[in-house]
């Protein structure tokens, strides 16, 4: 994981996009929380900038 | 496109026995999270390999998560 | 084995300048067993350099292969029929795989994107330690199995120096002493004694003194040649 953010941030996507969480089976609330706390956090990095670019 | 209209497209690669068991949870107890995700479901995060986090974000993802 | 590190981002796309289309090419042998040029960093390195030269608003189309083994000819050659379509190649082999195809494709330039660091011995998971330097006179039956010219930061014949200090290397304290080691296990088998004799200078014209080396064996070879 660490190594991955490392090359997002060598290429210039920002090793922020991606992040490792850990939970169990029965903490469906913790899920929905780190989904939330994700879409906030890449709402604010903004969308990723080779959208559209790649075919 | 402005932050407050700008909706992510988020992957989510989810282990089985873990994180997808809890975004089942999250399901039947109807607990709202966003829809910016796109769940898949691994055997194990151990599966997962660095270059398929990149070849996401080749083909447009916003972010990835990898939940186990 | 034959260890090496994949370059930077930033030095690899400085070599392949203004190249729009390159072929990243694997290794499958040492530098797949030591995580710097298999398939799967072809595969990263790839996916890399497609996003990066995009965003760098000068995109490269990358394409991707791995050969079981760059440094014989049998097994680059089935590359030959591809390459045409390609600016450069940018190789993951070692240096010696990056000059098979240097000398194979003469019409193509072949990049290196590693760098060929060492014979090593990976001592536990994600660590290589330098064991050998290919001398060219093996001299571990007098050392007890442990490479004064690999190890010893000095290459000595005779040793500790006396920079020697609790087992350790006085270059650096990382570097336990390959001299202390040596007397050691001689110690271990009571035969210090042996140590004692001391050792002339070694001849290094088998090294890389002499110039490049090269084996001929005669029995082995295929075609005649006076
Ligand atoms: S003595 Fe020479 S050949 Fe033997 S291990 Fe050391 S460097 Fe290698
Ligand atoms: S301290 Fe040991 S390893 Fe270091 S240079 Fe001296 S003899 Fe060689």
């Amino acid at each position: 994981m660490t190594y991955v953010a490392g090359l997002l941030d060598q290429i210039g996507l920002g090793g922020e996009r991606i992040r490792m969480v850990n939970m169990s089976s029965a903490m469906a609330v913790q899920f929905a929380e780190a989904v939330k706390d994700m879409t906030e956090k890449i709402r604010e990095l903004g969308p990723n900038p080779l959208c559209g670019k790649l075919e | 496109m402005d932050s407050s209209t700008f909706e992510p497209k988020i992957l989510a690669l989810c282990c089985r026995h873990c994180a997808y068991a809890a975004a089942d949870l999250a399901g039947a107890m109807r607990i709202r999270y966003p829809t910016s995700i796109r769940i898949v479901e691994v055997p194990c995060t151990g599966r997962v390999e660095a270059v398929e986090l990149l070849h996401a974000f080749e083909e447009g993802v916003d972010g990835v998560m990898v939940a186990g | 084995m034959i260890v090496g590190e994949q370059k930077s981002l930033e030095e690899i796309l400085g070599l392949l300048g203004d190249a729009k289309k390159v072929l990243v090419a694997g290794c499958g042998t040492c530098v797949t067993v030591c995580f710097a040029g298999g398939e799967k960093e072809v595969g990263i390195l790839s996916s890399a350099l497609r996003m990066k030269s995009e965003l760098d608003g000068h995109p490269i189309a990358v394409d991707e292969v791995t050969v079981q083994r760059q440094c014989e000819w049998e097994y680059i050659d089935p590359l030959k029929e591809r390459l045409a379509e390609y600016d450069v190649v940018l190789s993951l082999a070692c240096g010696i795989g990056v000059q098979a195809m240097n000398e194979r494709f003469p019409n193509i330039i072949t990049l290196p994107g590693i760098n060929t660091t060492s014979l090593s011995l990976p001592v536990e998971q994600g660590v290589w330690e330098e064991r050998c330097q290919a001398c060219g006179d093996c001299v571990l039956g007098i050392t007890f199995g442990i490479c004064p010219i690999a190890r010893c930061s000095k290459q000595l014949m005779n040793g500790p120096c006396g920079g020697s200090q609790n087992g350790v290397c006085e270059v650096d304290p990382s570097i336990p002493c390959a001299w202390q080691l040596i007397w050691d296990r001689a110690n271990m088998f009571g035969q210090m004694e042996r140590l004692l004799e001391v050792q002339p200078p070694k001849n290094w014209g088998q090294s890389r003194d002499g110039g490049p080396r090269k084996i001929v064996r005669e029995d082995l070879r295929l075609t005649e040649r006076e």
